[in-house]
């Protein structure tokens, strides 16, 4: 039971980080990007082939999934960010369709759908950490140092403007602002953070194959940001932990395994409609800073 | 001198022409009304002169620089605002926060945008803008609590703040009571005092011919006449214009 809590607290912390991440350029920008896992897939996949491939261990698999995830976006932005709304969304859909698709057939980089195999867990200057509770306090400390700079961003000017442009952007280039390359930089922000989430994932689970790809991963993550708040700092990491939770009840009901995940499924529709009809704005707007 | 010149701008939309062959000039230090009856092209005309709108040929030029292909937002940053004619407030932003952006000029700089977190210098803009507009208590409301006077002024508030030489007005004294009014008024002479250029689009007659030197008259997206404001008001075909002969 307490591996059960501690592999569960692992992957909240990661999916916090990864909500947040989309929370930046979908919630605070309004950019209805479908692709954001493509760049958790990519930094999951950058750190496993650096690891397996280059031996190289989780911090600088961290910053360089970070890096990579970072350009891949700024080239992702330059040919999509033209677009707004629908398109945008059906523009960023097709490439995480394709994203799939090349995960599965490259299998000189990825090994296709046999995965990535023999990928080291977190060692630190040396020292394996192979204990789930010390690879948690390890997680929580990088987590926590991500959601503080990104709570920098959100509280920042930066930030101020990402909120203006999703209200209203022709008004913020009427005051001179550059609206496309502060999208773009929002993309690149967010999707950096979500290379830093993929690799985490990559150095606890050990294994990676396409399906970290998963698009239906998208609605989650749009899940926990409506639940949380659009664009709501701490929405974002309350809404995680509340469906992560949920998600965890049908097991505690003894349902057979079968109908374990469409009983979650129930729910979180349940969960999404219900925060719709009674608080559209998240259910945590209590917590969202007060502007100023 | 000639601050902003329009020569021969064009835009049509599926043939239909909405702006032809437009042509006028707007001396510096001045206020310049544009008027025309409904339909004359007059904020398609604001449109592409500030690159929101892309033109099909003409030229504007400001300042004595050909503006090409700039995008809105260079536009902006060279020292031309506009406000529009629907208003375009962030209604889910403050009014601290809607003028902020319009005088956080040194946000511009992506670095800076992230560490810069003083803003006392620009409070203290802040304060005295709400002071003149008369809306300082609203500073920390949100802007979408305002009514659409207010909304019309912290618009007009926000565009001086871009610290524009040259400033366009769509409409502002549209659905605004007569109090508000004379602040919008006081507000444009005292932009002029300062030395800033300002080219009003306006319905309310008196108002616009009370506080224009000069008036440029559109009718069926062309230019009709620019004069003085007395002899706009007595030349037959303005009167044609608008009463349809």
């Amino acid at each position: 039971m307490l591996e059960y809590l501690l592999s569960l607290l692992i992957l909240t912390t990661i999916w916090t980080l990864l909500t947040q991440s989309y929370n930046l350029s979908f919630g605070l920008t309004g950019l209805f990007n479908l692709g954001h896992i493509i760049f958790y897939g990519i930094g999951a996949y950058t750190a496993a082939i650096l690891n397996t491939d280059y031996g190289l261990q989780i911090l600088p698999n961290l910053i360089i999934a970070a890096v990579v995830c970072g350009i891949v976006a700024a080239i992702f932005g330059l040919l999509t960010l033209r677009l707004s709304g629908h398109y945008l969304a059906i523009a960023t859909l097709g490439a995480a369709m394709i994203a799939i698709v090349v995960a599965t057939n490259w299998m000189d980089l990825t090994n296709g759908p046999l995965g990535i195999r023999g990928i080291d867990g977190p060692i630190l200057f040396d020292l394996q950490i192979t204990e789930s509770w010390q690879i948690l306090l390890l997680f929580l400390v990088i987590a926590g140092l991500c959601q503080w700079t990104l709570y920098k961003i959100f509280h920042s000017p930066f930030g101020r403007l990402q909120r203006a442009i999703q209200d209203d952007e022709i008004a913020a280039r009427a005051v001179g602002k550059n609206t496309f390359l502060s999208k773009t930089w929002s993309l690149v922000l967010s999707s950096a953070f979500a290379g830093i989430a993929g690799a985490m994932y990559t150095h606890y689970r050990l294994f990676l194959d396409p399906t970290i790809f998963a698009l239906p991963e998208i609605i989650f993550l749009i899940l926990m940001i409506i639940v949380g708040g659009r664009g709501n700092f701490w929405g974002a990491i309350l809404g995680t932990i509340l469906v992560v939770i949920i998600g965890e009840i049908p097991r505690f009901f003894g349902f057979p395994d079968s109908i374990i995940g469409a009983s979650r499924n129930i729910l979180f529709a349940a969960l999404l409609i219900t925060t719709m009809f009674y608080r559209p704005k998240g259910l945590f707007t209590l917590f969202a800073k007060k502007a100023t | 001198m000639n601050f902003l010149e329009i020569h021969s701008l064009s835009k049509a939309f599926d043939g239909l022409h909405a702006v032809e062959n437009l042509h006028f000039t707007v001396k510096k230090n001045t206020i310049t009304g544009l008027i025309g009856p409904n339909g004359a092209g007059k904020t398609t005309a604001f449109n592409l002169i500030t690159h929101f709108l892309p033109k099909d040929s003409g030229k504007v030029v400001y300042a004595g620089e050909n503006l090409k292909k700039l995008p809105a937002y260079k536009v902006v940053q060279r020292g031309m605002a506009r406000t529009f004619q629907q208003i375009r407030l962030w209604p889910n932003l403050t009014v601290r926060e809607n003028l902020l952006l319009a005088c956080s000029r040194e946000y511009d700089s992506w670095w800076k945008s992230f560490t810069h977190t003083n803003e006392a210098h620009q409070d203290t803009q802040i304060d005295e803008m709400l002071d003149k507009v008369n809306l300082r208590k609203y500073k920390n409301h949100l802007a979408s609590d305002l009514s659409y006077g207010q909304s019309k002024l912290i618009e007009i508030a926000r565009t001086i703040l871009t610290d524009a030489e040259l400033i366009l007005l769509d409409e502002p004294a549209s659905g605004i009571n007569p109090t508000l009014l004379r602040t919008v008024e006081d507000l444009i002479f005292e932009l002029k005092k300062q030395g800033k250029t300002i080219l009003v689009i306006e319905h309310n007659m008196p108002f616009l011919m009370g506080i224009s030197d000069e008036v440029v008259v559109m009718e069926n997206g062309r230019f009709l006449m620019q004069d003085k404001p007395e002899k706009v008001q007595s030349d037959p075909r303005v009167l044609e214009a608008y009463l349809g002969g």
